[in-house]
Parts: C-alpha cells; structure tokens; sequence
C-alpha cells in the first residue's frame, strides 16, 4: 500500500470498514512509514474527542412540554398521505414546471389553456363565461347532467391515458357549477373530495380547489356531476413527459460516474427531490371548481 | 406481534400513553442529535420536539420499509438540517462554496497540515475540536455527529441520510479531513493571540 492509498484508507479503517486484506496492508504501512502514521494518530486522535462526549441530559421539562404539544395535534386531521406538504409542493412545483419547462424550450409540451395562474380572482371572472354550446342547454331551465362520456375532451383524454401508458402528465380539471344551494352544494362536493382520497386546498365558497389522487379523480367529478348542476368542464394538462424522463436520465448518469465526489452526490439529491414533486403532482391532479349561483 | 410494533399500531391509532412509551428510548438520542447540530439548548428541544410530532403526525405512513428507530431519526435530521438552512445563512461555514455571479467557487480550507507534527503541537483540545465542527457544513456536521457522536453503523446512517454507503463512507472521510483542517487552521490563530 502506497502513502495515496494509505491516506484514503484511514477513515474507514477507524470505522473498521475495511475488509481483512486491505486492513492487513493498512497496518504493514502503517509500521513502516512514520508520516502516515501520524496522519492517522491525528485522525484518531480527534475522532476519540468526538467519541468521548457525554451524553446530554434531557431539559426537566422535556417530557411535560411536549405532551401538551402532541396533545394539541389534532389527529383527524392526519391523514394518510401527507397532503400539506403536497400542497405546499405542488405549489412550488407549479412555478417550477413553468420555468424548467421554458427553459428546455420544449415543443411537445401541450397547455391547452393557461393551467396556472396566480391571480385567481382575474382568472375567476374570465373563466366564468359558458361556453355557448352549454348555454343552450342550460337555459332549458332543468337539471339536465352533463353525462362525462359525452365531452369530447373527456373522451381524447380516455383514449390518451390508455394508449400512451408512459406519458406523464399532469392532469388539471376545472368545473363549473350551477346552483340554488350555494353552501349545501359546495359542503356535498366537499364531502365526495374527501371521501375519496383527495383534499381541499382553498375553499372560499364561490370557488374551490382541491388535490383528488389520480385514480380517483374521475369518480370524484361523476359523483359531483351526479348531484350538481355541471354546466361546463375544462381539461388543462401539462406534459411533463420530457422532463420526467431527462430527470431520470440525469439521476442515473450521476450514479453511474466513476467519481465519488461530494457535488455529485448533492446534485443527486436535488434532481430525486425534483422527480418526487413530479410524482407527488402527478399522482394528486388538481381539480378547481367554479360556482355560479342561479336565481330562483 | 412485538411490543414496538403494539406500540406503533396503538400511537397510529391516537394512543398519546403508547406514543410516548415508543419513542421513551429514543428521547435522549434526539435531543443530543440537536443539541450537536445546534449548539443551543433551546433550539434543540424546540426542534427535537417538532421532530417527535412529526413522528407522530406520519405514523400512520410508517411501513416498516426501515426499522421505526431509523426512521424517526432520519425525521429528527432532516428536521435539524431544515432549520439549519433556514436559521442560518448568516453564518460563513468555510467549507461551503461562495456564490458569485460566474457560478460556485469552492472554497478551499487552506491546508495547513503539511507537517506531520502540527497537531502534536497545538492543544487539541475538547472546546477546539467542538467549535471546530461547528463550522463544518451541515451535511458534515450531521455525518459526523451520527457516526462519531452518537454511534451510529454506516448502514444505519446510510438509511437516516438516505443516501448509498459509498457517500456515507466518502461523506465521514471527506467531513474529518475538513475537520482536521479547520482544527489546524483555528489553533494557530488561537496561538497567535498568544504572542
């Protein structure tokens, strides 16, 4: 074993994570070069220091303070699935997607409309315009439901989720609903979201946006339309197909470089966090839903 | 079924008693864990505490993928590094790159360990070595205080941080040769004032 060798070894050998072999030429070298000898006894020394540190005392009122806390953690609130921190993600990931997908100049990327948006409350009076196809049949005055095979956009979007199982998009539903019962209705909607594995992010009565999980998203809007007015849908989805798959080639290439160096490892910490909040917004869609109130 | 395991299914359901006889033999070990990572006994409870609520609040997603004491620390450090990014920015750590407009430049520690026999020298004492960690960056910090401090396996830390045993072996070399150098870097100022 050479002085290089032996410098790169001394961690781990004071960690005992060198196997027989390579611990048996550590030692050799280690009896016969005064230096690295040294070295070690330096590495060691400082590490017993660090080993030597008495454990800490729990604060007397540790155990009393942080009852009271988890007392104060209100445990019908916690579900499952960790929805605020998605909420706050998909947030996050909404400005983020914009701006990787801007950069990457990306032609497939499909936005049929402009999905997200920051100002809600411009985006809400210009959403509100019925399409003039619907406003026929609503103006029948009954409570004719939408039945969701017969939108067209629903029917492409069938044909796209079975066809193109490896595309990876990002669904946005927008609804629009018609009512007598403003509160009863919102509070219904509300209920089927949370009844089926999704969870409102905004509610301010006359607009509503929730997360839905994916596989049950189409269920939750059948179950709306069955008990409210839906005047209109609007499908926005954003490809991310291209991303998805560049952040995983970049993942992979990072493992597999020969270096072992620390940036490397810090940069793969950041693209798998990327490919989690594509997954976390991928897997709960958003889903917005717009109320007008009908006069009697 | 295990005690722990009766222990989490009760705390999954709400159970604050079963919660807290859970997490009783990891308390000390948490504190500590912050207490390393933050220096202040004040932090350290606040930050240890929020990291046993969390415990509490995600047990319900707890899958026995890892052991449940892997897990809870992993939550205690990542709680640790969140606050110290946030709380932190002020302070330089000399191994953290600048930013300049160009991009990174690393920031090298000089390396004053040319000779052999400097550390022999110098006092290497506790309070040098403590304040000397202090300025590691915090993923070095934590290798570290996991690994040395609170004696945790490589295979342990490799599940807490998440991250393959290659990295945990390069991060704990590549932490306490900083270590080193920082140690070396600060005696010789101390010993300047001494002139």
């Amino acid at each position: 074993m050479n002085c290089t060798r032996f410098c790169e070894c001394i961690s781990l050998y004071i960690d005992n994570e060198l196997n027989d072999i390579e611990k048996e030429n550590f030692e050799k070298h280690l009896n016969e070069c005064k230096n690295c000898k040294n070295e070690y006894e330096e590495m060691l020394s400082i590490t017993n220091i660090l080993r030597d540190i008495e454990e800490v005392e729990l604060p007397k009122n540790y155990n009393e303070t942080l009852r009271h806390k988890l007392e104060n953690v209100d445990k019908s609130k916690t579900k499952k699935f960790n929805f605020k921190k998605f909420s706050s993600i998909a947030a996050a990931i909404v400005v983020l997607v914009t701006s990787v997908t801007l950069i990457m100049n990306n032609e497939n990327l499909k936005q049929d409309n402009v999905a997200y948006d920051l100002n809600e409350s411009s985006k809400k009076m210009e959403r509100f315009d019925i399409s003039e196809e619907t406003k026929d049949d609503a103006s029948t005055n009954d409570s004719t439901q939408f039945s969701i095979s017969s939108l067209p956009q629903k029917s492409l979007m069938k044909e796209e989720s079975n066809s193109l199982e490896k595309t990876k998009i990002i669904r946005n539903e927008s609804l629009y609903i018609e009512t007598h019962d403003l509160n009863n209705t919102n509070s219904n909607i509300v209920n089927i979201i949370e009844n089926n594995k999704g969870y409102v992010e905004l509610n301010d009565i006359k607009y509503l946006r929730a997360r839905v999980f994916v596989d049950e998203i189409d269920n939750v809007i059948n179950s709306i339309n069955q008990i409210a007015e839906v005047s209109n849908i609007n499908t926005n989805n954003t490809d991310i197909t291209e991303e998805y798959r560049e952040t995983q080639n970049t993942i992979n290439e990072l493992k597999n470089t020969e270096e072992n160096d620390e940036k490397i490892d810090e940069e793969i910490i950041v693209y798998e966090e990327l490919l989690q909040k594509y997954n976390q917004m991928l897997e709960y869609p958003n889903l917005e839903i717009y109320f007008n109130t009908k006069s009697e | 079924m295990s005690n722990e395991e009766i222990l989490i299914k009760k705390s999954q359901k709400g159970d604050l008693d079963a919660f807290e006889v859970l997490i009783k033999e990891h308390q000390k070990k948490a504190y500590g864990i912050a207490l390393k990572m933050l220096k202040n006994p004040e932090d350290a409870m606040d930050i240890s505490q929020e990291a046993f609520i969390k415990v509490y609040k995600y047990i319900g997603s707890f899958n026995y993928k890892s052991s449940f004491s892997t897990w809870l620390y992993r939550i205690v450090v990542n709680t640790c590094l969140d606050f110290i990014k946030k709380n932190d920015e002020k302070l330089i750590y000399l191994d953290k790159p600048i930013i300049t407009d160009e991009g990174n430049i690393k920031r090298e520690i000089p390396d004053e360990t040319n000779n052999p026999e400097i550390i022999y020298e110098k006092k290497l004492t506790k309070k040098l070595v403590n304040e000397s960690i202090d300025k590691l960056n915090e993923q070095h910090k934590a290798a570290l205080v996991l690994r040395d401090m609170e004696g945790f396996s490589y295979e342990e830390i490799s599940t807490i941080l998440d991250i393959p045993i290659g990295t945990v072996k390069s991060r704990i070399k590549r932490a306490r040769e900083n270590l080193k150098k920082i140690i070396c870097k600060y005696s010789e100022q101390n010993e300047e004032k001494f002139v």
